[in-house]
């Protein structure tokens, strides 16, 4: 038994009618799996951009506001931390490093971040992927999609974000880029970083070093001349160094967090919306499918003639079952595998929206999950196709070529 | 042979009644000869051949084939029965439109597995005058198309041709082939019964049996 020459003729029958079922499955399929890629998407980036980060410091308020303007390099202002808290994590044992972050400028509107060496070499992993880090007062490190290239001067521009930056001020300090971080898949990718003490000496504060002692670079700091920052980003020892730490600095002048804590709360958000939007996804489907098999139902009444004939020529019922079912679960999974493309499409255009907005670089992928969905589908298309098959499978012979085909 | 006992064929009338669309009691049609049945709409002519081919069921009597009584038969032998035993042509030829000439006649074969093999599908388009540069059947004309019905047909060689108003739709030449090719099937030891108002059909026929009400009225054999 072969039907597949009925099931291709009858797909060719009424091509038009059973393109448009094909998209309508397509559509509902791209739906459910463009929502579900984006956000496993957006939680493997956000996640790796926050990777480098182990602990930060920062005045109290919201951590989710400093995660956001600090680590994701967002414009806006936060509360400073105070200058005895920041002596007090850089005097820490427990610390590695303990590197201030300093904003405000930016360079063609890409942010100017300041803060020290150890921070670029360890966002860089120790190795940069061009250059050195900087070495002096005028040298600056770019993110890894930075337009800047090794070797070019630049001034910054006071302020960041278009509402700070409308009276284009230009400082006066020139800077020469000497190195080039590696990808990190963040906004760090397009910040310039230069040393925390510029951003201090540029906007009149103290630069962490005694005047006499000159343009000297990164910590030790001089306790007499440390400012307040908006966050400092520390790197402890060890594990349980991150613990201590972290409950050490929760006080009534400063909080100290996990960015991954922030996450977690974020993605808890990210699961509630996912989880309406999937079920409106799944709800799609079901009208679709229940769509598809209506418009098969009429479909077939038409061609109800037509399957009369090949029982007549002698085709057993089963024949004509497995055509009609074969059509059917045909429409169903071309749409599906169609809907898998045409989702992985969709949340790869979102992630590349999302990405010129944040700055956050999205890898969306099809996973078990999306292709589990389509795959869903296709079963439910598989049992609802047995009610038109049913249908013609006990439909009388002598009745159906009565009909007018 | 094909033997007709005691046929009956009800079907539902008003909510509590039946009616009659068929009553024969005792029709044979003999091999190597070409029956036509004749009579007006409604008379009972292709439940007549229905009833040989099993797909119309009976309310009573029995149809002998070659000494098997097909109305014994369960239904999937029945169907593949009739997938070998007997060669189905219709007025409006009922060819699968989007298929090529060749595969429509070779569709019969894809229904399943086959006691006997089928013939060449190629050879019965040459036979029959079937134009092989046709990617579907779609793009032929009427008669052409009929052709392509008619090389279907025969593509079991099967042993029993029923036409149900073969020649209704076609002009006089292509109508005249149809007739041609039924007598020279009927003449290798076929069966054929071909429903028709067709005289010049009647004219050709060894039999022409009229139907009137679903009972035969009169037969008549050529001198």
């Amino acid at each position: 038994m072969n039907p597949l020459p009925m099931v291709l003729s009858t797909l060719r029958a009424d091509r038009r009618l059973n393109l448009m079922l094909v998209i309508l499955v397509m559509i509902a399929t791209a739906l459910g799996v463009a929502i579900i890629s984006q956000e496993r998407a957006l939680k493997q980036a956000s996640a790796r951009a926050v990777d480098k980060f182990d602990l930060i410091v920062a005045a109290p308020g919201s951590i989710t506001d400093v995660t956001l303007k600090s680590l994701f390099l967002r414009p806006g202002a936060v509360e400073l931390l105070k200058p005895e808290v920041v002596r007090q994590v850089v005097a820490e044992k427990r610390v590695a490093f303990a590197a201030p972050l300093a904003f405000g400028d930016s360079v063609n509107g890409d942010p100017v971040v300041g803060t020290t060496r150890d921070l670029v070499l360890h966002l860089a992993d120790g190795h940069l992927a061009e250059g050195r880090g900087f070495e002096n007062w005028e040298e600056a490190v770019v993110g890894q999609a930075s337009p800047l290239k090794v070797g070019d001067t630049f001034q910054t521009s006071h302020g960041h974000g278009p509402e700070e930056t409308t009276g284009g001020l230009v400082h006066a300090s020139r800077f020469t880029v000497v190195g080039r971080l590696p990808a990190q898949g963040s906004p760090w990718d397009r910040a310039v970083i230069i040393p925390v003490e510029q951003i201090w000496k540029l906007h009149n504060l103290p630069t962490g070093h005694a005047p006499e002692a000159g343009p000297v670079l990164g910590p030790p700091f001089d306790d007499a001349y440390l400012t307040g920052v908006p966050a400092m980003v520390v790197k402890p020892e060890n594990l349980a160094a991150a613990y201590g730490l972290r409950n050490l600095f929760r006080t009534e002048t400063s909080t100290a967090f996990f960015p991954a804590e922030v996450l977690v709360g974020l993605y808890q958000v990210l699961g509630d919306i996912r989880v309406m939007m999937t079920a409106l996804a799944a709800g799609t489907q079901a009208l679709v499918i229940a769509a598809v098999i209506a418009c098969v139902i009429v479909l077939l009444r038409v061609h109800r003639r037509r399957f009369a004939v090949l029982r007549a020529l002698g085709a057993p019922r089963a024949y004509v079952f497995a055509c009609i079912w074969l059509y059917v679960v045909t429409i169903v999974a071309t749409g599906a595998i169609a809907g898998l493309i045409l989702g992985f499409a969709g949340s790869y255009l979102a992630g590349l929206f999302v990405a010129s907005q944040t700055g956050v670089a999205l890898s969306p992928s099809i996973g078990l999950q999306e292709v589990s969905l389509a795959a869903v589908l296709v079963a439910t298309g598989c049992v609802f196709a047995l009610v038109p098959a049913v249908a013609l499978y006990r439909d009388r012979l002598d009745r159906a070529l009565q009909t007018i085909s | 042979m094909v033997s007709l006992k005691k046929i009956n064929v009800e079907v539902p009338d008003t909510a509590n009644d039946r009616r009659a669309i068929l009553t024969i009691e005792d029709l044979s049609f003999p091999p190597g000869e070409l029956t036509v049945v004749a009579g007006p709409s409604g008379s009972g002519k292709s439940t007549l051949l229905n009833v040989i081919s099993g797909i119309t069921p009976l309310t009573s009597g029995s149809v002998t084939v070659f000494g098997e009584t097909v109305t014994d038969f369960r239904e999937s032998r029945r169907d593949a029965w009739r997938r070998q035993t007997v060669g189905m042509i219709f007025q409006d030829f009922n060819l699968i439109g989007e298929l090529s000439p060749l595969d429509n006649i070779r569709l019969p074969e894809s229904f399943g597995k086959a006691a006997r093999p089928a013939a060449d599908a190629r050879s019965l388009m040459k036979r029959f005058g079937v134009p092989e540069d046709r990617t579907t059947v779609s793009r032929m004309s009427r008669g052409e198309q009929q052709r392509v019905a008619i090389a279907r047909a025969l593509l079991f060689d099967p042993r029993i041709i029923l036409a149900d108003e073969p020649t209704a739709s076609l002009d006089t030449k292509n109508g005249s082939f149809v007739i041609d090719s039924l007598i020279e099937e009927a003449a290798k030891g076929k069966t054929v019964i071909a429903v028709s108002h067709d005289p010049e059909f009647a004219a050709r026929a060894a039999t022409t049996i009229h139907l009137d009400h679903g009972r035969v009225v009169r037969k008549d054999r050529a001198q």
